[in-house]
């Protein structure tokens, strides 16, 4: 009888201190939502390479009990109240002394190292050569940075937010995770979680949400114009490109540098065509294991307490928000290139400054097919679509300059 | 402290919501303006660049493209079928001429008509 009393009393403990006894209302909300995430990562293929990532490591830290991440070691409150120095960016001795794996691996993150990372890769992956052939395909893509300042706007004045949170939900309009990522570890930590969700979200949806835009804001007549074919740009102009405009940009804004200096690093290396090794590891190994250290540690950021709540729903209201006046303003300011022009800039590439490369240049392909069969924008908006990069990042310096 | 950092303390102050409308109209006006002015200046770097790069890479005297037969550039005459790649490079020139000269139904004569004797290579 002691025995089966002693087992019985083993069995409750064991079940006490289980996860399902432990977890709270909102911890198995987030492991739900993870789910739902997995499905349209799985199933849907919505941004799988980082949404997969993103929602496991939701998983992993909403699982009661498991303690997978310590967001309180960068927390600034604890921070001080723990007697560190002002400006110490995490509690690096209880880091050491009681940090987990996620707690490691999210380092990556708020010092910043990731996302230039995954700029490097994407650098490496990059053809600059539609942009090089129509250097005025940079204006469409800042034109479309304009969803990232209506956002800040709006979440500045009507949404109650801080100008750092404000900024960190205007750049959802970006289009571009990292950049993202980048700026939102820095003035508004505590909405990761929520940020890079949506950010990712509205990169997948790109082919759902732009097309109406685009069918609401030009005729036939504009949609089915056909460009001239771009000019060919010399090797040598690929390999000047990159070191110029990094030498610009960092002059001007030199918060931008790390963003716009590693995605211009990398470029060099492919086009140089002198370090063929590198370029193959910045464009794979590297960016392939960037993406799954930054999706797990930004997902695991995504707790219940700060992921449930008022403002998480404010956030992905804005966030679309964004999305659709960048698209708008790029189609729009398109049209007035059209005008300009004579007719001879296609509308529909407008919409790719929004940096969802390739994905927004591929629905400016289709929707210029559908009014005209005979019409190949591809390359057209990938000029475009690659300056959206271009202006997100520096948008992004611009806010970080302003608001940090 | 410059500009940016500077104006990025005087956002600190801002509480009522008239106070917010005018930072927010002024932040964003001015981040955007500072956006495109940046990548006017990229445009006009690139013009530039590449305009120098298309200069410097003319060639400086242009080829003469000769006319006349006596001053045409020495030619290099081939042996017909002297090797097995000129013979198939001549059964693929006699097929071409032939088809593009066979009659308007389709219908190609059993001989073309002609005879492929020399490939000159210019």
């Amino acid at each position: 009888m002691e025995i089966f009393s002693a087992l019985f009393e083993t069995l409750e403990k064991l079940w006490n201190s289980s996860g399902f006894m432990n977890g709270n209302w909102m911890q198995f909300t987030m492991i739900g939502v993870a789910c739902v995430l997995l499905f349209l990562a799985i199933v849907k293929k919505f941004e799988p390479l980082l949404l997969l990532p993103i929602a496991f490591g939701m998983i992993l830290s909403n699982i009661p009990g498991a303690n997978a991440i310590n967001m309180d070691l960068y927390d600034p409150e604890v921070i001080k109240n723990l007697g560190y120095s002002e400006g110490t960016i995490f509690a690096y001795r209880e880091l050491l002394s009681t940090g987990g794996l996620l707690d490691y691996i999210y380092l990556g993150v708020k010092l910043g190292i990731y996302p230039p990372l995954i700029f490097l890769g994407i650098g490496a992956m990059t053809d600059f050569g539609p942009l090089l052939a129509n250097p005025k395909s940079l204006l469409l893509g800042a034109a479309a940075q304009v969803g990232i300042f209506a956002a800040f706007f709006g979440a500045l004045v009507f949404g109650g937010f801080t100008p750092g949170e404000a900024a960190s939900i205007g750049i959802i309009g970006g289009a571009d995770g990292p950049t993202a990522i980048f700026l939102t570890k820095t003035l508004a930590p505590h909405l990761l979680g929520p940020i890079a969700v949506a950010a990712y979200s509205y990169m997948a949806l790109v082919p759902v949400i732009q097309p109406p835009i685009m069918r609401l804001l030009t005729t036939k007549k504009e949609r089915s114009v056909v460009m001239e074919q771009l000019r060919p740009v010399s090797k040598t102009e690929r390999i000047v490109f990159p070191i110029v405009v990094t030498i610009i940009v960092a002059l001007m804004i030199p918060d931008a540098t790390p963003l716009i200096g590693m995605l211009m690093l990398g470029n060099l290396f492919k086009e140089s065509g002198v370090v063929d090794r590198l370029t193959k590891t910045a464009s794979n190994e590297l960016i392939n294991i960037v993406t799954i250290l930054l999706g797990v540690s930004v997902g695991a950021t995504a707790i219940g307490t700060s992921f449930l709540r008022i403002e998480t729903l404010l956030i992905i209201v804005l966030g679309i928000t964004a999305f659709i006046i960048g698209t708008a303003s790029g189609v729009i300011f398109g049209k007035i290139m059209y005008l300009f022009t004579g007719g001879k800039v296609n509308p529909l590439i407008g919409s790719a400054g929004v940096s969802a490369v390739p994905m927004a240049a591929r629905v400016s392909q289709s929707e210029g097919q559908r009014a005209n069969p005979k019409n190949f924008l591809l390359m057209h908006a990938m000029g475009p679509n690659v300056a959206g990069v271009i202006g997100s990042a520096v948008a992004a310096g611009i806010l970080l300059s302003l608001f940090r | 402290m410059n500009l940016i950092s500077m104006a990025g303390e005087w956002t600190k102050q801002f509480d009522t919501l008239s106070e917010r409308l005018f930072l927010g109209t002024a932040m964003a006006l001015v981040g955007f303006l500072i956006v495109f002015i940046l990548l006017i200046a990229i445009i006009i770097a690139i013009s530039i660049m590449s305009g120098t790069l298309s200069i410097l890479g003319k060639p400086k005297t242009a080829k003469p493209v000769y006319l006349n037969k006596t001053e045409q550039t020495p030619v290099q005459e081939t042996n017909i079928g002297s090797t097995e790649d000129e013979k198939s490079l001549i059964a693929v020139i006699t097929a071409a001429i032939a088809a593009f000269t066979s009659s308007s139904d389709g219908s190609q004569p059993r001989h073309p008509g002609f005879i492929v004797k020399k490939i000159k290579r210019l």
